[in-house]
């Protein structure tokens, strides 16, 4: 082969050994001592996918969307559609946010509010501010747990395909929405995340989902993450579950004027 | 002559304790009625890439749980919470573990009057709770407040350059070592926001905007959303013990400082599971190296009311 | 004797595991006082922290039917013996032992449960009081 053609196909391979599909590589980003890239900050969702996945107008409360979903529409089976349309009429009491005890996985990635990532070799600590958990996505090799356990996050093991980080999900509980609108996911949800950088401050992030008991095929939503830059930005705590009973233990200060009553 | 029931019943008494008892024979150490404070100096012990002492992992105290401050292993007031599926025999105060509040050396926390008072009220109404405020808070899943939440099952840390990060069960803790200011006097929170820094083997912690709605205790010991905590964690450069004290300021409540302390000790793959101190399971790998993780950690009793006194409140 | 022996001995190392150290305090919900015994089907099992939940359908003498909700201790213990929420089907007729709620709501700490001919429900296909198990 010349030393020509030889060239030419050394530049038609770089591209495709490089960056996610649909992603250009991501020069200077951040990498941990290990070599792959560190997603530790502080990030936040601008899509208002949890406002509905797929394309709606506005509501008096709510902005419009153009949508999240590859294809726009969530491949619902028949009686899952129904479900969601009973979720829908619902939703001003039944969504599961307002218990805030967590929005779960993914909604927990494309919420409103921000969340931090702390990376280490073994693993990834996401603290989210809404409700203040945490979940765990382990990158030490270890698998999911045998047969299936409810919980509110799924259970995380992740690998490195490149600079990509691709996550596998699974032991879902099923009790959690996947927005405002009453979309949903059973306990049968496998989900699969790809977390890339598109440049330093901005991440990649997308995620298919497979639940034969909702879906008639596989589905995949994509958005962005923006770091969040303000200077001593934190997360700020925000157990909002406590709310349902703050007024029944006031500041304490206030206890000596309450005493007796 | 005993029925046969009757001897069922002691014997299930006495299985009960055999079982705890067995178990504690293998967590000797869990339950500790003496220990001797870790003492502040130089760290020699496996250090992070950003130079952090290396104390990650599982950990959990080793006296025992939240009933009751000044007394850990003791009965809870008159009414001994255990019910009646645990009759173990008291112990003489003498052969139980000391006060948590190590200072003043009488051990109770220096109340002022009105505060022992309503300290006094909640403890009254722990196992009768007529008013929604008397359900101990961390009942209802409420995170258990900076030093509170060490007094519960085992948890874990977690270290990463410019933070330590502590996970409870109901709740977590972020202690930031990079300088940044504290949040905005007037936000209270439940766990407080913490700033901290490595002194050797000790990492020195400053934590204020508490809400202090988390209390101390069953027994109902509290301070105001006005105070202050320096907690000082001193790690055993050996990896295994660390004592955690923590001095609480607050002109609100008490008449003078106190100090909270606290005995801890490493979980490891080898320590036995309790599901109270050793939570963690066994990773499932093909690997050779036993690796351990806790499951989830989300407390989801808050909204529900089950059982409560107060559920339709 | 020595069948329920081993019941109560599978019953007494469970009941270990959730202690004195309960989440809440046990009197402070639950009334030592007011035993009681139910007879039911099962219609959900919740995995959740900090404790999990059974629940049961018991027919009243009245022939209506109520909902009663089981406290037990953390799942974690039930998952480390490689039980899962599969190993409890809805349908299966339950013996529940516990204490009843001071609220008045149809709801037990419980004690023990049970299928109705004694083996204990929380120790799966490892109970050694399986028909067949060997001893």
């Amino acid at each position: 082969m010349t030393t020509r053609a030889l060239v030419l196909l050394a530049g038609l391979g770089l591209p495709l050994l490089c960056g996610p599909p649909g992603g250009t590589p991501a020069p200077d980003i951040p990498r941990s001592p290990e070599g792959k890239p560190d997603f530790s900050g502080i990030w936040q969702s601008l899509s208002g996918a949890d406002y509905g996945l797929e394309p709606h107008l506005a509501t008096k409360d709510e902005p419009p969307g153009a949508g999240v979903v590859e294809g726009n529409t969530i491949p619902y089976r028949p009686s899952a559609l129904a479900e969601r349309a009973k979720n829908f009429a619902a939703r001003a009491t039944a969504d599961p946010r307002h218990k805030c005890f967590t929005l779960g996985t993914p909604r927990g990635i494309y919420g409103n509010e921000p969340f931090q990532i702390f990376q280490r070799p073994r693993d990834l600590t996401l603290l989210f501010e809404f409700g203040h958990p945490v979940r765990t996505i382990h990158t030490n090799g270890t698998e999911h747990p045998d047969g299936h356990i409810d919980f509110w996050l799924g259970d995380s093991r992740g690998h490195w395909e490149g600079d990509t980080l691709v996550v596998d999900v699974t032991d879902f509980n099923g009790e959690l929405w996947l927005d405002r609108v009453g979309n949903f996911n059973s306990d049968a949800l496998h989900l699969v995340e790809r977390w890339s950088y598109a440049d330093r401050n901005t991440i990649r992030y997308r995620a298919t989902f497979d639940d034969p008991k909702v879906y008639t095929r596989p589905w995949t939503l994509e958005v962005l993450l923006y770091r969040r830059l303000e200077p001593n930005v934190q997360i700020i705590e925000n157990y909002c579950a406590t709310l349902d009973y703050d007024e029944y233990y006031p500041v304490p200060s206030k206890l000596e004027s309450l005493k007796g009553k | 002559m005993m029925t046969m029931k009757k001897r069922l019943q002691i014997l299930l008494g006495a299985l009960a304790v055999v079982s705890v008892g067995a178990s504690a024979q293998g967590m000797r150490g869990w339950r500790e009625t003496s220990f001797v404070p870790t003492p502040g100096g130089e760290w020699n012990g496996a250090r992070l890439a950003d130079g952090q002492p290396d104390v990650s992992g599982h950990w959990s105290n080793t006296i025992g749980n939240h009933n009751n401050l000044t007394d850990p292993q003791g009965p809870l007031g008159v009414d001994d919470e255990d019910g009646p599926r645990n009759a173990r025999p008291a112990k003489p105060r003498s052969e139980r573990a000391p006060s948590r509040v190590s200072d003043p050396a009488d051990g109770q926390v220096p109340f002022q009057p009105w505060a022992r008072a309503k300290q006094q009220e909640f403890l009254k109404y722990l196992n009768n709770p007529t008013r929604p405020e008397y359900v101990e808070p961390f009942a209802r899943c409420a995170p258990g407040g900076p030093s509170k939440s060490f007094m519960w099952h085992g948890y874990e840390i977690r270290q990463f350059p410019g933070y330590v990060v502590f996970l409870f069960d109901s709740g977590n803790r972020v202690i930031h070592l990079d300088g940044k200011p504290h949040l905005p006097p007037n936000l209270k929170l439940w766990n407080g926001d913490s700033r901290g820094h490595w002194e050797g083997n000790t990492l020195v912690v400053d934590t204020t905007n508490n809400n202090s709605k988390a209390r101390l205790g069953r027994t109902g010991e509290f301070v105001s959303e006005n105070a202050t905590i320096a907690e000082r964690f001193i790690f055993d450069p050996g990896g295994q013990r660390f004592t955690y004290d923590a001095t609480y300021t607050d002109a609100t409540v008490l008449t003078r400082p106190f100090t909270i302390t606290i005995p801890n000790r490493k979980v490891t793959a080898s320590t036995p599971v309790d599901d109270w101190n050793n939570l963690t399971f066994p990773a499932k790998h093909r690997g050779n190296e036993p690796i351990i993780e806790a499951y989830e950690r989300v407390c989801v009793e808050g909204n529900g009311n089950h059982g409560q006194v107060v559920a339709a409140k | 004797m020595k069948s329920r022996l081993a019941a109560f001995l599978n019953l007494a190392v469970l009941l270990a595991a959730m202690p004195a150290f309960a989440h809440h305090s046990f009197s402070a919900e639950y009334d030592r006082d007011q035993p009681i015994t139910l007879q039911g089907t099962l219609t959900k099992v919740e995995w959740s922290n900090p404790h999990g939940w059974i629940y049961i359908d018991v027919k009243g003498d009245d022939g209506k039917v109520t909902n009663w909700a089981v406290e037990f201790g953390a799942p974690n213990a039930l998952l480390r013996r490689g039980l899962r929420k599969a190993d409890f089907p809805s349908g299966v007729e339950l013996l529940v032992k516990g204490y009843r709620a001071k609220s008045g709501s149809p709801t037990i700490n419980g004690a023990s449960v049970k299928f109705p001919d004694g083996r204990n429900l929380f120790t799966g296909s490892s109970n050694p009081d399986a028909p067949g198990a060997e001893r």
